[in-house]
């Protein structure tokens, strides 16, 4: 046979996925009904999925592939977020769904398991190709991948096919837990097989970081100490824990926003150029920049980290219950619901640059944005001072309005030099008006084609523990005095003082 | 009025003025409110007199949302004996949000005789340093020669022969205007024709279904109408150029002619050994249902407007070497 033609279009078509079923773990959960099923329909939809492609759900409840089809289709027209639901093209996307009740603890499921992926395989002509999504509580990531890899399932049948795992934070408690679950992860599978989920990276916003930087001239002769004063990385939540407080007083925010989300958000912002647009030289970039991040010393941590804890507060007629009033919550917990640190990163580009980030619940809004505030002009030739007041400032918004906005100074009319702040915005919504697809949507059709630039690295995850390990070592033996802060604030004061040692102020996204 | 390109563009400054000094008062600020002024190109549309003025209209507005413009639209009056322009714009509120976006519309009323007046207030009307998108509306205006001075203007051309009745001619037309892509190594304008947009679909599907499938020796085409389709016509064409040993059979199954926007291919059928492969869309249907080597699955082919259609090709930057390479090779029967 000679050489197959390229039919591919890549003017007009988005990438292909090849054929391939998904194997979820925990598929009787919340994730899967409401971000997973809609995410994999939605790519129906889009007709990114091959025609081969089959979806094998699997958790301890007994259900017959009908029912498990029943109870996807309701969660996806529940779920769907901004697109219509085709009940035609649902017809055809639930013949290619399967389920499989087992524990995932034994050993039993794995063999079952084994033998229903066969089925599928030869149903559907999934080409051998299998993505294993764990879904399921973290602690079971460990076993579920021995697991598979008791029953041989981390090896594809035939040449050309593959077999990859997708875990969702956290990855890991500790840096000791993180390093324990990838030896035992890679005791499976090779690690380029491996794909950790951060949907923080999914976001078109922060995808779009990489094109602002490095696919415009202009900005990246600025991105540096000589021109950035500092930066601030916000993540804001206006509600509380709502339900999960059992497994917040667990994690906090440091752990569940920071080291993860906020950190790959960090690299993103501050990484250097990648020699070419591919997944390990973007990867190796980001982990290089997650390494050159000066480890505090406890001593360090004192002025550099700051935990909160949200109290009651009466807001709109309303009481608001505070942390340790929370279900699942002890009434003496000492978790972190904010937290804020400043970072250095020492290289050349950023030596001296404070990276203050923070994360908090109950604040006054929902937002994540990122602002890079830069020096003001060496001379003030206008009154006022305005220019100091208000240097200039370029925010990368990442929600709820994904997007990026310049603050410069004009001259206000009339006579005399009177300056005034105004913004050049960008929107996305605004700019483009087509439909952004979900971060889920996204990492799926990613991993499916065995794309992981949006994926996170051992290195990676190691390296952004390494930097968090030593607040969290501090944290664990101080006293708080909390709560610190009132619900539908910005914070408690100690944040404020972090920044004023500097002579910097949070600013109010 | 009569038109002059300074004068319009005053009128535009002035309407823009007016604008942001109504909104802002109307909501009491100063900051985050008013209207913001969105262009990201210039756009001319070559439109017939007889062309529905409200829809056409409803479709560009739609399509400035997606591809924020300064869109000109050029009514060919045959009778007309002199040209007359008259300037607005077109605003739309964002949902969630307190500002609307506007963007510049102009409308140019002329005969044919005028087209080289017309070429000239073009000239002043583009906006600086971003592209010039000329959309012919109809293929037999890109046959007037008086409209080279204006097709000059343009980074890119659009036509669209999907309808067209008269297919040797069509692509006669279509192939003329591609002589601005030919003359390389100074191309003037991209061209591109909706037509082949409208195949989009079905070429990402075959792709997806015959990536890794042996080359299929045989094949079947069949549309909708009594006239040869021009997409059918594109798809046999991109086929041939994929596979050059191919033999494909292009014909009717059905003498009605369904509505544009519904599309006239029914059936692609490739066979060879060890392929065989069938994509088949029900009279009128938005499914189609693929079927390859026995397996059955179902793909959805939305109607597909003129708005999404110069969306998609708004979309596309740099040269379109697949349709090139199609356009040389379409045959039409």
């Amino acid at each position: 046979m000679g050489a197959l033609p390229n039919l591919d279009d890549p003017l007009r078509f988005d990438r292909p996925a090849p054929p391939a079923a998904v194997v979820i773990f925990g598929a009787n959960g919340d994730l899967t009904q409401r971000k997973l099923m809609p995410a994999l329909y939605r790519l129906a939809f889009e007709r990114r999925l091959a025609p081969g492609f089959a979806v094998l759900g699997t958790s301890r409840t007994a259900m017959s592939d009908e029912e498990f089809r029943v109870k996807m289709r309701a969660g996806v027209e529940k779920f769907l977020e901004d697109s219509p639901f085709d009940a035609g093209l649902w017809e055809e996307f639930e013949r290619g769904l399967y389920y499989l009740a087992g524990d995932i603890a034994g050993d039993e499921l794995y063999k079952a398991l084994a033998a229903k992926l066969a089925e599928v395989e030869t149903e559907r002509h999934t080409g051998g190709n299998a993505l294993f999504y764990l879904s399921t509580q973290p602690s079971y990531y460990a076993r579920v991948a021995e697991g598979l890899g008791a029953a041989g399932l981390q090896h594809a049948p035939q040449d050309g096919a593959w077999r990859r795992i997708i875990i969702e934070k956290p990855f890991g408690h500790d840096q000791q837990s993180a390093r324990e679950l990838n030896a035992r992860l890679h005791g499976v599978f090779d690690e380029r097989d491996i794909y950790r989920i951060d949907h923080y990276l999914g976001k078109e916003t922060v995808q779009n970081i990489l094109a602002f930087r490095f696919g415009n001239g202009i900005f990246e002769p600025l991105w540096n100490r000589r021109y950035v004063n500092h930066v601030q990385i916000t993540a804001a939540e206006n509600i509380g824990v709502e339900g999960r407080g059992a497994y917040y007083q667990e994690a906090g925010a440091l752990r569940d926003m920071i080291q993860n989300h906020l950190m790959q958000v960090m690299a993103t912002i501050a990484m250097e150029p990648p020699a070419v647009f591919e997944s390990d030289a973007v990867r190796d970039e980001r982990a290089k920049l997650l390494r050159s991040i000066r480890i505090l010393t406890p001593e360090e941590v004192a002025t550099h980290a700051v935990a909160g804890q949200y109290g009651p507060a009466q807001i709109g007629g309303e009481r608001l219950a505070g942390f340790r009033e929370e279900k699942g919550v002890a009434p003496d917990s000492r978790t972190d619901t904010y937290a804020a640190v400043t970072l250095f990163v020492e290289n050349w580009r950023w030596a001296g640059v404070p990276f203050y980030i923070r994360s908090g619940k109950r604040l006054p809004k929902r937002v994540t944005d990122i602002a890079i505030q830069f020096n003001t002009a060496p001379l003030s030739l206008f009154a006022d001072g305005e220019p100091g007041r208000w240097p200039n400032l370029l925010v990368v918004r990442i929600q709820p309005e994904e997007g990026i906005s310049l603050r410069f100074f004009s001259k206000r009319p009339g006579s005399g030099m009177t300056l005034r702040p105004v913004t050049m915005d960008f929107n996305y919504g605004t700019s483009f008006g087509e439909r952004s697809p979900s971060a889920y949507e996204t990492l799926l059709l990613d991993a499916l084609q065995g794309d992981a630039t949006l994926y996170t690295r051992q290195d990676m995850v190691e390296a952004s523990w390494a930097v968090v390990q030593p607040i969290l070592d501090v944290w664990d033996g101080s006293q708080f005095e909390f709560p610190n802060y009132a619900s539908g604030t910005w914070g408690p004061k100690q944040s404020d003082e972090m920044l004023a040692r500097r002579g910097h102020v949070w600013r109010i996204p | 009025m009569a038109a002059d390109a300074p004068q319009l563009l005053r009128e535009l400054d002035e309407t823009w003025r007016t604008l942001g000094h109504d909104e802002s008062k109307a909501e009491g600020k100063d900051q985050d409110t008013g209207v913001l002024r969105a262009c990201a190109m210039t756009l001319i549309v070559a439109a017939a007199e007889a062309d529905d003025e409200q829809e056409l209209g409803a479709m560009l507005s739609s399509l400035m949302q997606l591809h924020p413009s300064r869109t000109i639209v050029v009514r060919t009056c045959p009778h007309r004996d002199a040209v007359e322009a008259r300037t607005s714009v077109q605003c739309w509120m964002p949902f969630g949000r307190r500002q609307q976006i506007c963007g510049e519309w102009i409308e140019i009323y002329a005969g044919t005789a005028q087209f080289g007046e017309v070429a000239l207030l073009l000239l002043g009307l583009t906006v600086p340093d971003l592209p010039v998108v000329f959309w012919v509306r109809h293929t037999a205006l890109g046959h007037l020669d008086a409209l080279r001075p204006v097709l000059t203007l343009a980074t890119r051309v659009i036509v669209d022969t999907s309808e067209a009745d008269e297919q040797e001619s069509a692509l006669d037309a279509v192939r003329s205007l591609a002589s601005g892509v030919e003359d390389a190594p100074h191309p003037h304008w991209r061209l591109a024709d909706l037509a082949w947009g409208r195949i989009t679909r079905w070429r990402k599907a075959l792709a997806g279904i015959l990536r890794n499938a042996p080359a299929p020796t045989s094949g079947t085409i069949h549309w909708a109408g009594e006239k040869m389709s021009m997409p059918a016509c594109y798809l046999d064409a991109w086929l041939r150029s994929m596979y050059p040993a191919i033999e494909i059979e292009l014909a009717s199954c059905d003498p009605v002619r369904p509505p544009v926007d519904v599309g006239r291919i029914r059936v692609v059928q490739l066979n060879g050994p060890g392929v065989d492969v069938r994509l088949e869309r029900p009279t009128g249907g938005t499914n189609v249902v693929a079927t390859t080597d026995g397996l059955q699955s179902g793909l959805v082919f939305p109607r597909l407007d003129e708005a999404a259609l110069l969306a998609e090709e708004l979309g596309i930057a740099g040269r379109d070497h697949l349709f090139e390479a199609a356009l040389k090779i379409a045959r039409t029967g």
